[in-house]
């Protein structure tokens, strides 16, 4: 049989991101609610939050009948694509806090770096799958390298450091699922320590020095980086086991954390839904991520199994990134927590990912022997 | 569809699909786990401290200043109130960084101070660890540097202008030593009372009335909690405690007394550095009246001094900030013969009749060494009985009461026959002369009478910096100046020199006793003490410090020597000035500056301070009296004495029942002297 299967959907797939998409609204909800607002307000945020959920939903579904394999045919062209983005960004896009991330077509941004995340996926795929046999030699995997370093290179001159770190999870993860030698990280790893010290003093932002600093030691500014810092971890840790209460949360609703739609919005969960809401979220997410494990282990052939496999890092390491900074772990860097942080392009991109890997559910019968 | 190749093979080597999802699948369960780690620690572990954290951020405590008692005259008349004022003040940590120096900038041009001095004490604070402290910008901003700051309130990030009170002192020259003033908490003062609650937009007392009842005046702070968002905006009330207004206090002090006893010793201070009085209620111990002069005013402390006004506060001679009255303590000289009368009485060491020759001296021989004798003078000469003695104030009489006949050696040369002579008919009749054996009371009785009295230790008044002063006695001198007590410190202690040293005050506490029989007060400037709606809450109860072991007709006696004084003594300025009204006086010429205690007494060469103890009226005693000059004499005083009795007896209308004392003038004749004692003693009450 050739073709399409609605038999192989997964529909927890689709489920566990709704959840994810509709536990965002909820913390969206309370952390953009006006002060001093009677009763239910839906703020612009949250309205757009769902309307783009819902959107992503359906191209989730229409990827499904796209057959995946077409990246075999035209993977660079949605890498190349992903590099003139990510090249126009930064002449077209519109400047804030410093950095041009965004094109602003009116009615919506776009964030350049996720389209790049998610093309840069399908392109390292594409390369992985196509050179698999030669994985082995070191211009091989020096390649695949030069594939994920450009657009990390891009993204990081806007600046966005905390995407650029996704690139370098990206390539890790899948050049190691896809069988790269450990001798070659060995010797590559040897090169960049040399490389450090120049590419610090040379490239580092002072807003990034000042943030690990902050991080390091985040009453040496209490007013400034490392405010945000302080109080992010004060709202988690007052949140306690079940939390302050939805919108009853006084760090949220005063004001005393910082960009609490995206890159703090971890806080929100902490602090008004507590240890139980935290570990709501972190249940959904695994179940996610698992049910993407399942496409790559089901996937009988390398594009498949990289495609989720590229997924699952975006995901997990961004989740993982955003929830540490947030309970100092790790130092401020700005990164989204997916499907909960507001990201118009984040959400598409998550849902567009995770439809082509429904796709490869759906696509992959052909390669089975008939009436295995 | 499209020819898809190669892709879709099978991978050729490397670890199976299946382990590697596996592996990865541990991975993610890894992540979430650290994750999951660090939130068991946050928000089950450590919650409470961030919780904690969580309501520090949102609560803010803000102080509520009570409102300080007043001060107010028994007739209700405020002698303090408070007055609403400004006050300029900067939070340093709400100063944005880099916008220190405009910011001093603007204040530099507003108050004159110097932009750079405004900088380095913003830049200091904010580097301190409590950099939302407050900073005083300026007390005493005029009201268009108010208005100013408050229409460029935007551009003056952390300036705030403060609503406070200030004290408003009334009749402050009049009182300035009564009241004292108060300054903004100092840094230490605020560490030293911690416990208290004290805020650091406090004043606290620091002088006279404002810090002997600091506690009753201030009252108990009140707090508001609010909630405030991130930005410090308050957004609802928690809680509010109000504040507890101070108590008032109801002074004793007699307002248009104390003017005019102010008046009357500005009037009288001549080459006096500075003078005190003190008029004390003798049945209650309250001062009606207690005057230091110079004086200043109390509200230049609130206003601001030049510093020509400052120096003149600091004025090394004059000290116009001390209280003179309770402060500084001197010899109080021949004042203090009432102490050694009523010791020598009260110890059966003479009666009111003995006669003492006094041959204008008393010579003294040195025990090892008949050649060396030792002489101490006396101001007048003659034969007095005890009465007598007090109103012409012989030094003699009251050297054989207190140190008995003095000393003479064996050796010693002969008397010239002449002299023998005279001194055994005065023997004949009866009169203690020359080395005719006598036994005085001794130093170390007349030391337990004179602190019977309450000397050697404050009064207990109620304003601070009273100093106790100093009764010698035997052990003293030998354990301060490692030398034996002498006769002749016998003889000066007698007359109030040598070692003693008395406060106006003390004096008058011991007049006092003497004139009310036998009753030492503590005395009293807070009559009683009501609440701020002005309810009574501590009555006035006087308070008896000892009632003295001594026959009221002692101290009868002592007052009856004290009326001849003033009509025929050394107190007879006094009676010039209120010839209506019978009273009791004694003066008192001290020498300072002696080199040695054993030189003293000797003709009063040396510079001196005027004294004069007295009480009124004399049939019925009211008012008990002391008046101090630096640098004056005890006749002087007494005229001003006088007047300080007469402005009593008009303020009080005890004027209007005083019945005028007998005719009298410097008795000549015996008979005249008889029939002078009669009328005085017809006149004194028991």
């Amino acid at each position: 049989m050739t073709g399409y299967s609605w038999r192989h959907f997964d529909p927890l797939l689709l489920v566990a991101a709704l959840a994810l998409t509709a536990y965002g609204a909820l913390v969206i909800y309370s952390a953009s609610l006006p002060r001093g607002a009677e009763g239910f307000v839906l703020s612009s945020e949250v309205q757009r939050h769902i309307g783009f959920a819902a959107v992503g939903a359906l191209l989730m579904i229409a990827m499904t009948r796209v057959d995946y394999r077409l990246i075999d045919a035209l993977g660079w062209l949605a890498y190349g694509f992903g590099i003139v983005v990510l090249i126009a960004v930064l002449f077209l896009g519109s400047e804030e806090f410093g950095s041009r991330r965004w094109f602003d077509l009116g009615f919506t941004v776009v964030q350049a770096s996720e389209i790049g995340k998610l093309m840069t996926i399908i392109g390292l795929a594409k390369f992985l799958t196509d050179y698999r046999d030669r994985l082995q030699e070191f211009r091989v995997f020096g390649a695949s390298l030069l594939i994920t370093a450009l657009p990390a290179a891009l993204v990081f001159l806007e600046p966005d450091a905390g995407s650029a770190i996704v690139f370098v999870a990206l390539w890790l993860v899948m050049t190691a699922f896809a069988g790269a030698r450990l001798r070659h990280y060995l010797i590559l790893l040897a090169i960049g320590l040399c490389l450090i010290p120049v590419g610090l003093a040379a490239n580092v932002q002072d807003y990034q020095r000042d943030r690990i600093r902050a991080f390091i030691d985040p009453t040496s500014d209490p007013q400034g980086a490392g405010f945000n810092v302080i109080q992010a971890e004060t709202s988690v840790g007052s949140g306690g086991l079940w939390g302050q209460g939805l919108t009853q949360g006084t760090q949220t609703q005063l004001d005393f954390v910082r960009i609490q739609t995206t890159d703090f919005i971890f806080t929100v969960i902490g602090e008004e839904l507590g240890f139980v809401g935290a570990m709501v979220l972190f249940g959904l997410m695994i179940l996610l991520l698992f049910r993407i494990l399942r496409v790559a282990s089901r996937s009988p052939e390398p594009l498949g199994q990289l495609l989720a496999v590229g997924m699952l890092t975006m995901i997990a390491v961004q989740a993982f990134i955003n929830v540490a900074i947030n309970i100092r772990l790790l130092p401020v860097t700005g990164i989204p927590l997916p499907f909960i942080s507001i990201g118009n392009s984040s959400l598409l991109m998550l849902f567009v990912g995770l439809g082509l890997l429904q796709s490869v559910l759906a696509w992959r019968e052909d390669h089975r022997p008939r009436g295995a | 569809m499209a020819r898809l190749p190669s892709a879709l093979e099978p991978p050729a080597e490397g670890l199976p699909v299946r382990l590697k999802v596996w592996i990865l699948g541990g991975l993610v369960l890894l992540l979430f786990g650290i994750l999951t780690a660090q939130l068991v620690r946050l928000q089950l572990l450590k919650h409470e401290e961030y919780a904690a954290r969580a309501d520090i951020n949102r609560v803010r405590t803000i102080d509520l200043a009570p409102a300080r008692g007043l001060i107010l005259t028994r007739d209700g008349t405020p002698l303090v109130e408070n007055e609403p004022a400004w006050r300029v003040t900067l939070i340093p940590g709400d100063v944005p960084d880099g916008e220190e120096a405009v910011v001093a900038e603007a204040l530099a041009e507003l108050f004159g101070t110097p932009a750079w001095e405004i900088e380095q004490r913003i830049l200091e604070r904010k580097a301190s660890n409590d950099p939302l402290r407050t900073l005083v910008i300026s007390d005493d901003p005029t009201d268009s540097a108010v208005f100013d700051i408050s229409t460029r309130q935007a551009r003056l990030p952390g300036v705030q202008v403060e609503t406070v009170t200030e004290r408003r002192y009334r009749h402050s020259e009049q009182l300035a030593h009564i009241l004292g003033y108060v300054h903004w908490i100092t840094e230490e003062e605020y560490a030293a009372l911690a416990d208290e609650r004290y805020l650091y937009s406090d004043k606290i007392g620091q002088t006279g009335l404002e810090a002997a009842y600091e506690a009753l005046l201030r009252g108990e702070p009140g707090r508001r909690q609010i909630e405030v968002d991130a930005v410090g905006r308050e957004l609802r009330e928690l809680s509010t405690e109000t504040p507890g207004p101070g108590q008032s206090l109801v002074v004793t002090i007699d307002l248009e007394l104390q003017t005019r006893v102010q008046e009357i010793l500005q009037a009288h201070a001549g080459a006096s550095h500075y003078a005190a009085a003190v008029v004390l209620n003798v049945h209650t111990g309250e001062v009606l009246s207690m005057v230091s002069i110079p004086t200043y005013d109390l509200n230049g402390f609130q206003d601001g001094l030049t510093p020509e006004q400052w120096a003149a506060l600091n004025d090394a001679d004059r000290q116009p900030l001390r209280n003179h009255a309770i402060a500084d303590a001197h010899p109080p000289g021949s004042t203090f013969k009432v102490i050694t009368a009523a010791a020598a009485l009260a110890e059966g060491a003479v009666e009111p009749e003995t006669r003492i020759y006094s041959p204008g001296r008393l010579v003294v021989d040195n025990e090892l060494n008949p050649g060396i004798q030792y002489t101490f003078g006396d101001t007048v000469q003659g034969t007095y009985d005890f009465r007598q003695a007090l109103a012409e104030s012989s030094n003699v009489y009251f050297f054989y009461l207190a140190g008995g006949s003095p000393y003479r050696h064996p050796e010693a040369a002969e008397r010239h026959p002449s002299e023998q002579e005279r001194l055994d008919a005065l023997a004949a009749e009866g009169i203690v002369a020359g080395d005719v054996e006598f036994d005085g009371v001794g130093a170390r009785k007349l030391a337990q009478w004179a602190r019977a009295f309450g000397f050697d230790s404050p009064t207990g008044i109620d304003i601070a910096g009273e100093v106790g002063g100093l009764i010698p006695d035997p052990e003293l001198k030998q354990e301060t100046f490692g030398e034996p007590w002498v006769d002749g410190d016998t003889y000066n202690f007698a007359i109030g020199q040598g070692f003693v040293a008395v406060t106006p005050l003390q004096m008058a506490v011991a007049m006092a006793a003497i004139a009310n029989g036998g009753t030492v007060y503590e005395p009293r400037i807070v009559y009683e003490v009501r609440d701020s709606d002005g309810n009574l809450v501590q009555p006035f109860q006087p308070i008896v410090r000892r009632q003295l072991e001594i026959d009221p007709e002692a101290l009868r006696v002592i007052r009856e020597g004290m009326a001849l004084s003033t009509l025929a003594g050394t107190s007879h300025d006094a009676l010039v000035a209120l010839p209506e009204m019978m009273i009791g006086g004694k003066t008192g010429t001290a020498e300072f500056a002696q080199t040695g205690p054993a030189e003293g007494a000797d003709g009063a060469e040396g510079p001196t301070h005027g004294w004069f103890i007295a009480f009124a009226p004399f049939d019925d005693p009211q008012i008990a009296l002391a008046v101090f000059f630096e640098f004056g004499a005890g006749y002087l005083s007494a005229g001003a004495g006088g007047e300080i009795l007469r402005a009593w007896a008009e303020t009080s209308g005890a004027i209007e029942d005083a019945v005028a004392p007998p005719y009298a003038r410097i008795a000549i004749t015996d008979e005249e002297n008889e029939r002078l004692f009669r009328e005085i003693r017809a006149r004194s009450p028991q």
